[in-house]
């Protein structure tokens, strides 16, 4: 893994964090903490490793199967599911999983929308969305490398890096290389008087659009200008190339992502995860496949967690201290195998929460033995007959609350998990 | 050059378009709202909006100057403009925002045709025409001023040479999209019977087509399947047995599958033997039409109506009371650039009425959504609630395709590179960085601008400027650029790229950037410099 301190990216500059306008004064306090989402494509199968349901007849699971323990947490795993394991064993208590979410949905489309925003509505932004474009001052807010976004009001948010790192090219003029015709574009002289003449031009603008009002597409293109700038000054020191051909590994992928949490530019991080091979984990045919693509996916987590636990972060701490892993898949699969040996659509899944405020070592939540979700006491994470239903929306409040939002503004009336808050 | 600073210094009176204080005889009427929260467009700049959704270029400078002097209305304009050739590749790019067809891989080996697997250059374009097939079909019917009704029920397709020679396709010859037929016996149901909207919505063999019910019903008669809240727990079914028991006897499963799985039985004619291969999927299989009553237990139907093979689903469809209110409801968000909301439903009733008075042809509705204070609106008032002014679309991003568009016809530059072009593919180019729909992970046009939609902007005017010196494209027409721009040129290029007059402070400050720059590069780079910024200026890159 290639990775680029934040250190390094300032002795490359030879500016100090003051200079760079980075975030180095703040805490790893909730406004402060920042966000990896993992999103895993297809529908895992929790059975395999989050839900302990080996002895249910109504649910089919592994032969092989077994709880596998690590300090407090237990999941599932078998003898040779070797990465999993590993995984457990090292962040085990750090790790929390969530069980028994529902997404209320059986497709692959409406679901990832339901999973990330909390609700079929199409004008929604999901939470890295919310997460980013809440807070101010963030250079590349949203930084999406690859998966689904789902954006309305905070659409301004969202930075793609681009599969073939286009970004990086936009930023570095290698754009005009990749053309068909002969292009020079300009020099960095004329680059900083346009640049001048563009803040001035848009300053005019914001005062006259809108008959007096403000307007947001207005104060966006301000706020663009100011990310531009911003990275302008750290161009050299951050490679924001990207290699997302399947032969890469997602840990690998997701460095450009990490650099950008390292250096306090990015609050949120998205890539999407495809499993084995990166076919993705929709497995109607051989549910075996979710074993291997389990072991991928822990392979991948485990490195990404060791390097955000060796990075400092902005508050001066270890990365992994600043920085909420949100490992999460659109759906769960059916308990029963289907005519093909694989398993269809369930609207019951699970998630996984590793890393800043969270409160590891820790199942909260369970299925009932039809893989239905329970309803648990969100203080305790205790099934409680008396307790909440989970559904996407409460797992959207648990990380607003991390991120230091009030879940009301946005899910009125949802609760967040708290008992997955340290 | 020394008077011309002091002119603009001083604010001078110079030939400014507009026409606030010309008489009302003889003028067309200046556009009022009958929606108090909404403050309209000028008219020019209405005008730009309305060329720019119809035919993706900026309107000349004489229309602009016409409609500022209020001799001509932006009403007369549409109708020429709604006659435009140039409205059919605008309305596949708009209706590809709903229809999501436009996408960068389909669940099929593109290796097994030789032709492709010889020149992989050939994917990119065959994707595109894959994915533009229906488009083309329903644009093509909406240029043609046919009934909306033909989306279901046309006898043809639309293809061009490239899917011609891929698929079994009878095309009148050449490289263009031209109306087609296909020679596997598929029945006439128009985009039903295409291999592009079955390609994007694919079936899996054990969904037995009900993914591609949810996805028509959504996009024909605006009932969303997928959209719905489902709850497992109210079901004593499933996770007990077999879910095909479960679907028909749940009542939760039945909600929604009762109705929905009829329609799935009447698609079996494309239900693949093999989802990944090329030879089920471009063809049609009239041998397995049948199929669907054994697969899913019932017979083909359309919410209750018996049909009897797929030219019949179409023709159900559009007899559907739903059919006609939701291209109404498609058409308007499209234009609006929002979702409509229950306080629309007074005009869209009217546009309904509309629809329904020309016989369900798209372009007289087109001109009445034009018409709409939601349309022309540029701000919301200041008595406005913040949450109408929050979802009004009162200044909108220029789309990927309407850049791409107008810049090539400003400047004769078109972004491609090694055959991609670049504002419209994600692998290589910049659709989703210039905030645009992929039609998987990202599904709705971003509404305001950020980091990347702005470097797009900044290097496409970038590009496009250089190009229209060296080239001399249509943009630098008249100007001569070995001299600084005169007050003339800048009041022209500005009114042409915005419909707006300068303003003193800008027009100096890209005088004192033309001089900066010609200093040290000369002045065709500094004309390139100025034009860049010109095509990046905030009122350019909106509508």
């Amino acid at each position: 893994m290639r990775r680029l301190t934040r250190r390094r990216a300032l002795q490359l500059l030879g500016l100090g964090p003051v200079a760079l306008g980075l975030r180095t004064a703040r805490a790893a306090g909730e406004d402060g903490r920042m966000f990896l989402f993992v999103f895993v494509d297809g529908g895992w199968d929790p059975t395999f490793v989050f839900a302990d349901l080996l002895d249910v007849d109504g649910v089919d699971t592994e032969a092989d199967a077994r709880v596998e323990t690590s300090g407090s947490l237990s999941w599932v795993g078998t003898e040779a599911r070797t990465a999993t394991r590993a995984f457990f064993e090292s962040w085990g208590d750090r790790c929390c999983i969530l069980n028994g979410l529902e997404v209320r949905s059986i497709t692959h489309e409406a679901c990832r929308r339901i999973v990330l925003t909390g609700g079929s509505e199409a004008a929604a932004d999901d939470w890295p969305a919310i997460l980013a474009g809440t807070a101010s001052g963030w250079t590349l807010p949203d930084l999406v490398l690859s998966g689904p976004a789902f954006t309305s009001r905070y659409s301004s948010s969202v930075v793609r890096i681009g599969p073939d790192g286009q970004l990086g090219k936009l930023l570095s003029g290698e754009v005009f290389g990749d053309s068909d015709v002969t292009l020079r574009g300009p020099g960095d002289a004329v680059q900083a008087l346009t640049d001048t003449l563009m803040r001035q031009r848009l300053d005019a603008f914001e005062a006259t659009a809108g008959a007096g009002r403000p307007v947001r597409v207005a104060g966006d293109l301000q706020r663009a200008l100011d990310q531009l700038e911003m990275m302008r000054s750290l161009e050299g020191g951050l490679e924001l190339g990207l290699d997302s051909t399947s032969l890469v590994s997602v840990a690998d992928r997701v460095v450009p992502a990490l650099d950008c949490l390292e250096l306090g530019l990015s609050r949120c991080a998205v890539v999407e995860h495809r499993g084995q091979f990166d076919v993705g984990w929709d497995s109607h045919a051989d549910i075996g496949q979710q074993s291997d693509h389990y072991e991928v996916l822990f392979d991948d987590l485990d490195a990404i967690l060791a390097e955000l636990a060796v990075r400092t972060g902005p508050g001066g701490g270890a990365l992994l201290d600043e920085v909420t892993v949100v490992v999460l898949s659109e759906m769960g699969r059916a308990p029963i195998v289907n005519s093909r040996g694989g398993k269809d659509h369930w609207t019951f899944t699970s998630a996984l929460l590793v890393g800043s405020g969270v409160a590891g070592g820790q199942v909260v939540g369970g299925f009932d033995d039809r893989l239905l979700g329970v309803p648990i006491d969100l203080e305790t994470g205790a099934p409680s007959d008396d307790g909440v239903a989970l559904t996407s929306a409460n797992l959207g409040a648990t990380l607003l609350a991390l991120g230091g939002i009030d879940p009301e503004g946005h899910l009125p009336g949802v609760d967040p998990i708290v008992a997955c808050l340290s | 050059m020394i008077a011309l600073w002091l002119a603009l210094a001083c604010g001078s009176p110079a030939p400014q378009p507009g026409v606030s204080e010309a008489p009302d005889t003889g003028l067309v009427p200046l556009p009022t709202s009958s929606d108090p929260d909404l403050v309209l467009l000028e008219p020019a700049r209405l005008a730009r909006r309305v060329s720019l959704d119809l035919r993706g270029v900026l309107p000349e400078v004489d229309e602009l100057d016409a409609v500022a002097a209020r001799t001509v209305s932006v009403e007369s304009l549409t109708t020429t403009w709604l006659a435009d050739p140039r409205l059919e590749e605008r309305l596949v790019m708009l209706l590809a925002e709903r229809w999501h067809t436009r996408v960068e891989e389909y669940l099929v080996r593109y290796d097994e045709y030789p032709q492709l697997a010889g020149d992989p250059t050939w994917i990119y374009p065959f994707q595109r025409a894959v994915g533009e097939e229906p488009l083309r079909l329903m644009a093509h019917i909406v240029v043609e001023d046919r009934s909306w009704d033909e989306v279901v029920t046309a006898d043809h397709t639309m293809a061009n040479g490239l899917l011609a020679e891929l698929w079994p396709l009878d095309h009148p010859g050449g490289e263009d999209w031209a109306a087609s037929t296909y020679t596997d016996g598929r029945p006439a149901a128009g985009v039903l019977a295409t291999n592009g909207l079955w390609w994007r919505y694919y079936t899996t063999l054990s969904n037995f087509n009900r993914g591609r019910v949810a996805a028509i019903s959504r996009l024909l008669v605006c009932e969303d399947y997928a959209g719905r809240l489902v709850s497992l727990t109210e079901s004593e079914a499933l996770g007990e047995g077999d879910v095909e028991d479960a679907l028909r006897e749940s009542p939760t499963c039945m909600g929604c599958h009762s109705s929905l799985d009829p329609v799935a039985a009447a698609l079996f004619g494309f239900w693949p033997a093999n989802e990944y291969s090329i030879e089920e999927l471009q063809t049609y299989h009239p041998d397995r039409e049948s199929l669907g009553a054994d697969l899913l237990g019932v017979e083909p139907a359309w919410y209750g109506d018996p049909i009897y093979g797929l030219n019949e689903l179409g023709a159900h469809i559009a007899r559907d009371p739903r059919f006609a209110p939701c291209a109404v409801e498609t058409f308007s968000s499209l234009l609006w650039r929002r979702a409509p909301t229950l306080a629309d439903r007074p005009v869209l009733y009217e546009l309904e009425s509309t629809f329904e008075g020309g016989e369900r042809r798209v372009k007289p509705l087109l001109a009445a959504v034009l018409q709409t204070d939601v349309y022309r609106a540029g701000a919301v008032s200041s008595d406005a609630s913040d949450e109408r002014a929050q979802n009004e679309a009162t200044l909108r991003l220029q789309s990927p395709d309407q850049l791409a568009s107008s810049v090539a016809a400003l400047t004769g530059f078109v972004w491609t590179w090694e055959g991609f072009d670049q504002l419209d593919n994600d692998v290589l180019g910049f659709r989703l960085l210039a905030g645009g729909v992929d039609g998987k992970s990202i599904t709705r046009p971003q509404e305001s601008p950020g980091l990347t939609w702005w470097l797009v902007v900044q290097r496409l005017a970038e590009a496009a400027a250089e190009h229209a010196v060296a080239q001399e494209g249509a943009l630098v027409s008249g100007l001569d650029l070995e001299a600084p721009p005169s007050e003339a040129d800048l009041e022209r290029l500005f009114w042409w790229l915005t419909a707006t007059e300068l303003p003193t402070e800008h027009a100096l400050a890209l005088l004192a950037l033309w001089e900066s720059v010609a200093v040290d590069d000369g002045p065709t780079r500094a004309w390139v410099t100025v034009l860049s910024v010109l095509l990046r200026d905030p009122l350019f890159v909106t509508t």
